[in-house]
């Protein structure tokens, strides 16, 4: 990962530019990272923060909306997530201000939390109507 | 080390393959999806064993095809250990239900590996030494013990190859890995092959998601006893 910062800061803008595959990009290049590895590699506080927080927070989407959930990803939901997760990133890889990121990475992490209560309160806004995509349809 | 008792009719197993195969169409099984995949890839569908493995026949069919994928490998070698993953990534449980029906049925200890855990000896969860010697079994590990992997799935197989990985810092030796699907259009076999793994697998899928019967003839291939990685790669 110490060799992947310019791949993560392309990820990040991609992010930020509310391209939400950037999201899938970023579990890719963080799903398998030794937190503990990079720790002792990485000598920039701001540049670990990003990774820790990218692992951290991909891992509770991926274990929530992707992987063996009983339904897709909703893109066009996410997308606005995508952009504020990308900015934050940017915001410790480039701009490196972490006053700002603290307000935004609250309302982003609650956003999130608050839509996975919202699917378990009414599953029907992850699941769409037979025939518009094959996504959650079990053959 | 226990004595591997365990035996069956060649007849018999196949049967079983065979009435495994008509599994992937049931409900459940074969998910259509565009999902992300746990290494953030996308697919239009993927293998889930966690509906079948909640029913007891077809745990029992799956658990004797794993038997006999272990068998296959007992016949030439040993193995001292059968490793599962425990997946913290959130995808299906998998294998690591199977765990004791396994180890009990072949005699051989299991132990359970913790991808997500960061402290290298923590990964292996085994008794390592009684204090004060705690710290000298840390070191000693699994004392070059030949391990196999268990496994239900593998799309690229860069889960089993990173728990090899977790397994030889902690002084083990993956020989072997076992799964029961396979991506052949996705899978590392020369990853396998370069780390000396061997890997079996009962059901190989293709590119194409199974619907109908036709299409379990023609995109699902079958290995009773054949090492697909020794097919692929030799």
């Amino acid at each position: 990962m110490t060799d992947k910062r310019e791949e993560f800061s392309k990820i990040a803008k991609k992010m930020a530019a509310g391209d939400v595959e950037g999201l899938f990009s970023l579990r890719s290049l963080v799903v398998d990272l030794r937190l503990s590895k990079n720790a002792a590699k990485l000598d920039d506080p701001m540049h670990f923060l990003a990774i820790y927080l990218s692992k951290k927070i991909i891992s509770d989407v991926w274990e929530n909306l992707a992987t063996d959930a009983s339904f897709d990803f909703d893109l066009e939901k996410l997308q606005d997530f995508a952009k504020q997760f990308g900015e934050i990133l940017i915001n410790l890889l480039i701009v490196k201000d972490v006053k700002q990121n603290e307000y935004r990475l609250g309302e982003t992490v609650k956003w999130l939390f608050k839509y996975f209560s919202e699917i378990s309160a009414d599953p029907i806004i992850v699941f769409k109507k037979k025939g518009e995509n094959n996504g959650h349809y079990k053959i | 080390m226990g004595i591997i008792k365990f035996s069956f009719q060649k007849e018999k197993v196949s049967e079983k393959f065979m009435i495994a195969r008509k599994f992937f169409l049931e409900p459940g099984v074969l998910k259509a999806s565009c999902h992300g995949f746990r290494i953030g890839s996308r697919d239009d569908y993927y293998f889930d064993i966690d509906n079948l493995l909640n029913d007891p026949i077809k745990c029992s069919i799956i658990l004797s095809i794993y038997l006999q994928k272990i068998n296959g490998i007992l016949k030439k070698d040993r193995i001292d250990l059968i490793a599962f993953i425990d997946k913290a990534s959130g995808g299906s449980v998998g294998a690591i239900r199977l765990a004791s029906s396994i180890s009990i049925n072949t005699g051989i200890p299991n132990i359970i590996v913790r991808p997500g855990k960061e402290i290298n000896f923590e990964k292996i969860k085994i008794p390592f030494s009684k204090r004060p010697n705690a710290i000298d079994g840390i070191k000693k590990g699994l004392q070059k013990r030949k391990v196999l992997v268990v496994t239900d799935h593998c799309t690229s197989g860069i889960e089993v190859l990173n728990v090899a990985e977790d397994i030889s810092e902690n002084n083990g030796n993956v020989a072997y890995a076992i799964t029961y699907t396979l991506r052949e259009d996705k899978f590392h076999f020369s990853d396998f092959k370069e780390k000396g793994i061997e890997v079996d697998v009962a059901y190989v899928l293709k590119e194409k998601q199974l619907k109908s019967e036709a299409d379990l003839d023609n995109n699902l291939d079958m290995y009773e006893e054949k090492f697909v990685s020794n097919y692929k790669c030799a």
